[in-house]
């Protein structure tokens, strides 16, 4: 059991593939501008990886090598499309609208083949669906603290709640691409800082 | 040789299952989608039309560049107004959007909302948002014009860094007005 906490706990922190790995940055930079879209996004992204790791996982032995990276485009695509349906009928349609094309953006969301190829095609079924678990939430942690600044700095809300009144005040450039770096190398540089002032040796 | 079509089968086979799946998906998940989208319609066609309880389709044979459908709107079995659906190009494509007209005397915007975008998140897809949209509702059915700050009676304010998308939305609801203008009379209204 302490192996699959472990897992989880590697995914969203040790090795966070937002503020630890920096993959998975397209999405990062395209759906954060709204907590909404960003909680949104991650929870998608998450549930197509735990689908596609661990059914993976359980035909590890049946993908021949050769053939394996067009094998899992196939089976992960397969999962987002049914996502989309499953969506598309069953999600609020403003939602549904909102995440537009970045649901089937997910398909090449390099953080998936980085699970897929570095464990879940190595690793058992359960161990593979604590790891994209793990990483499903550490992805969506991620986004979501990217986009409670960048949507309080550029639209003056949190999770849509106004905030901020004035339109004057807010910064526009948050809720732009440039917005999603400066957010991510702040944070990014303040992680590294208390690193190293609790002297965790340096990576 | 032989490892070549045990790759090529094994691959086959997994798209075989894959679409499979998809096919299931679809068929179970088709009808809750059509339900979901002609119920957000008829949402918004109450939105943008409030003073309608009911709603029938216009019917013509060919409607102009950019209007796609229109609606009668009534209130007791008396005609209120139309909801004219539009589809401006903006900048990341075309904005499908209904525009509430009421044909009382003068007739007015009652109302503006944007269905289908592609805009820039952030920028252009602000247009969805009250602040922008609620500045259509009461105008009268005159050309609007889009400025920057401080807009008159017939002007529209800009989206700040959306000129092209403010443009298209407002150039959406003057062709909802135009064909209301030309066509409404047609129709008995």
């Amino acid at each position: 059991m302490k192996k699959y906490a472990l897992l989880i706990k590697r995914g969203l922190l040790d090795e966070n593939p937002v503020f630890v790995q920096l993959i998975a940055l397209c999405p990062l930079l395209a759906v954060t501008t709204s907590a909404v879209n960003a909680v949104m996004m991650g929870l998608s992204t998450a549930a197509v990886m735990l689908c596609a790791c661990v059914a993976i996982s359980l035909l590890r032995r049946l993908i021949p090598a050769d053939v394996r990276i067009a094998a899992y485009v196939i089976i992960v695509s397969g999962f987002v499309t049914v996502l989309q349906l499953l969506l598309q009928a069953y999600a609020p349609p403003e939602l549904f609208e909102a995440l537009g094309i970045y649901i089937p953006l997910i398909v090449v969301n390099c953080i998936l083949f980085a699970r897929i190829e570095s464990f879940a095609s190595k690793n058992d079924a359960v161990a593979s669906f604590f790891d994209a678990l793990g990483m499903g939430l550490g992805f969506t942690l991620g986004l979501v603290v990217i986009g409670v600044i960048r949507e309080f700095f550029g639209s003056g809300s949190v999770f849509g709640v106004e905030i901020i009144k004035d339109t004057s005040s807010h910064l526009l450039i948050m809720v732009m691409a440039p917005g999603a770096f400066f957010t991510l190398g702040v944070i990014i540089m303040l992680r590294k800082y208390f690193m190293l002032r609790k002297g965790v040796p340096h990576r | 040789m032989k490892h070549t079509i045990r790759s090529a089968l094994a691959l086959f086979i997994i798209a075989g299952a894959v679409m499979a799946a998809l096919g299931v998906t679809h068929a179970l998940t088709r009808e809750a989608a059509a339900g979901q989208e002609a119920k957000q319609r008829a949402k918004v066609m109450g939105q943008v039309l409030p003073s309608a309880s009911e709603f029938a389709a216009v019917e013509a044979d060919n409607f102009p560049d950019f209007v796609v459908a229109a609606h009668e709107g009534f209130a007791g079995g008396v005609s209120v107004g139309f909801v004219v659906e539009v589809l401006p190009h903006g900048y990341g494509g075309p904005i499908d959007m209904m525009v509430g007209i009421s044909s009382g005397e003068p007739g007015f915007i009652t109302g503006v909302r944007i269905l289908r975008h592609s805009e820039t998140p952030g920028l252009g897809a602000l247009a969805v948002k009250e602040r922008f949209r609620s500045q259509f509702a009461g105008k009268e059915l005159i050309e609007l014009t889009v400025v920057k700050g401080s807009p008159r009676e017939d002007e529209i304010d800009a989206i700040a860094g959306s000129t092209i998308t403010s443009k298209a939305v407002t150039n959406g609801v003057n062709i909802a007005v135009r064909w209301y203008s030309e066509n409404s009379e047609r129709i008995g209204g």
